[in-house]
């Protein structure tokens, strides 16, 4: 029943800011960052003590002391003086993130998109229903839509001679299919966090009285504070 | 109308809106409304893609989440997946290179048809919780190069990989017949292709994505590197319906989602109107 009432509160707490920013979303607010901080502390010790300190407690591999030495040597973020320590981790990290991350870029990020759309079909034509009219109509505008986009961003052929001209012109499909790409992404964006506020709505429901009260309790604060904001002008 | 409607439309309190949303989403929530919900190509293919899996693959599932997420579009898709997976004869393996995603695999075997499709399989033999494998990239990277030497420590509970007579063949990501991610954002799918999928061209994908990653997630489908992928909320719905898993509940929850994409909708359009109505009204800038 706790844990009821307690999700209650922090859900209307959180979405009463959509009245107006209130004390109570500011407990939500920092209760969310103090738990989620916390946690992650938590589960990170717990992996760090297993994995590394107690082989090293034990004498199974002593190696570990260099990967916690060089993790250590985060907290001198925290020092003007020793600052410079804290970049052998973050170079540490950043070269071999990157390094692996590029390896695979390379072929499966870059190779494969570019060799799916030169392989992409004129003509669609299925062995068994023929020729498919939707199918062949969306190859052909990834096409266009590709080269269009790629000619936006060629920068290499002057307005005044013919090829720049077309370049230019092909560019303006190019921003047209970035706008569309764009919404579609923005429609995205709002219909997640719908959903996100449809789930939270539903387990809201699941018990009334929990939710009721404490709906009138954030409204009636979050009104109160309000006016005695507005009270000095 | 004239010019003031529009004015006055311009000039409306955001709360309004809000209150709009509350009451429009809130009335298919206290009862089911039973909209029609068309199911996408893309689903079909989803399900098609698990219903053909062969007998006793290895099949990994990356409940790569976080808990907004996964309380959102995220939670059902992952419990309809692992419904439609417990459901094959397969060898099921649970992770995550989300340090929050690890408790929430637990929350799903709580659904009760998961609970049902999983109801003759046998932890460690059918299927494992491997949980949080630190390292985002990294980690996905030592995973598919050498499992025993990542999982040192054992699956979720401590338990040695010894242990576990499934994991007896898993030894490094070429083992791997299938990928399922179930993504929040990175690491994710992406971050699979390049550490997994390039190591072991052959291992199949599917992802489960927010809606708001699906514009960025839909180039690897069209390139045949995903097989395919649920949309956001709208996609676990259909699988839900395809699965023939749908409560009550999921119906509110369905009706709810086509009432807010209405409601977004009408708010699109009537805000372009207001748009392109004072747009002619105001002076040409000099």
């Amino acid at each position: 029943m706790l844990g009821i009432y307690a999700y209650a509160l922090f859900a209307l707490a959180a979405y009463s800011f959509t009245y107006r920013d209130n004390v109570f979303f500011k407990l939500a607010e920092h209760t969310y960052l103090a738990v989620a901080i916390g946690y992650t502390a938590a589960v990170g010790y717990g992996y760090i003590r297993f994995t590394a300190v107690e082989p090293i407690i034990t004498g199974k591999n002593m190696l570990w002391i260099i990967p916690l030495v060089v993790g250590f040597l985060f907290v001198f973020f925290f020092s003007k003086k020793y600052f410079w320590l804290y970049r052998f981790p973050i170079a540490m990290i950043t070269g071999s993130g990157m390094g692996l991350a590029m390896s695979g870029t390379i072929s499966a990020q870059f190779l494969a998109q570019i060799t799916a759309t030169i392989g992409l079909p004129l003509v669609v034509v299925h062995p068994k229903l023929g020729f498919q009219a939707m199918d062949t109509l969306n190859n052909w505008l990834i096409i266009i839509m590709v080269i269009g986009t790629l000619a936006y961003f060629f920068f290499s052929l002057g307005p005044e001679t013919g090829l720049g001209k077309a370049t230019s012109k092909a560019g303006l499909i190019g921003r047209w299919t970035m706008m569309i790409a764009f919404g579609s992404a923005f429609g995205n964006t709002v219909m997640t966090r719908m959903n996100l506020f449809i789930g939270v709505y539903k387990n809201l429901l699941r018990d009334y009285t929990s939710f009721i009260g404490l709906a009138v309790l954030i409204l009636v604060v979050a009104t109160l504070q309000g006016r005695r904001e507005k009270k000095p002008e | 109308m004239n010019m003031s409607f529009w004015k006055k439309l311009e000039a409306v309190d955001v709360r309004l809106i809000f209150l709009v949303i509350w009451i429009a989403v809130g009335i298919p929530l206290l009862t089911p409304l039973y909209l029609p919900l068309s199911i996408s190509p893309d689903t079909v293919k989803y399900q098609a893609a698990i219903d053909a899996l062969p007998a006793d693959v290895v099949v990994v599932f990356g409940m790569d989440v976080s808990p907004a997420g996964y309380g959102g579009e995220l939670g059902p898709q992952a419990r309809a997946t692992a419904t439609h997976l417990f459901r094959k004869p397969v060898k099921l393996i649970f992770l995550t290179f989300w340090e929050t995603g690890a408790p929430l695999i637990e929350d799903v075997w709580k659904n009760k048809f998961v609970v049902d499709a999983m109801k003759d399989k046998k932890y460690g033999v059918d299927y494992v919780n491997l949980g949080w494998i630190p390292g985002t990239e990294t980690g996905m990277a030592s995973f598919a190069t050498d499992v025993w030497k990542t999982l040192e420590k054992g699956d979720y509970k401590g338990t040695k990989l010894a242990d576990l007579p499934m994991m007896a063949k898993v030894k490094t990501i070429s083992d791997i017949y299938m990928l399922v991610c179930i993504e929040t954002g990175t690491p994710g799918g992406p971050e699979y292709l390049r550490q997994w999928q390039a190591r072991n061209p052959q291992m199949k994908m599917l992802v489960g994505s927010l809606g708001v990653s699906v514009p960025a997630n839909i180039a690897y489908v069209a390139a045949g590197q995903y097989i395919s992928i649920l949309r956001g909320g709208r996609g676990a719905t259909e699988y839900q319906r395809l699965l023939g898993i749908m409560t009550t509940a999921d119906v509110m929850g369905s009706d709810a989602m086509t009432m807010s994409h209405v409601i977004v909708l009408v708010f699109l359009i009537v805000g372009n109107l207001g748009y392109f109505a004072t747009r002619k009204a105001k002076p040409a800038k000099t």
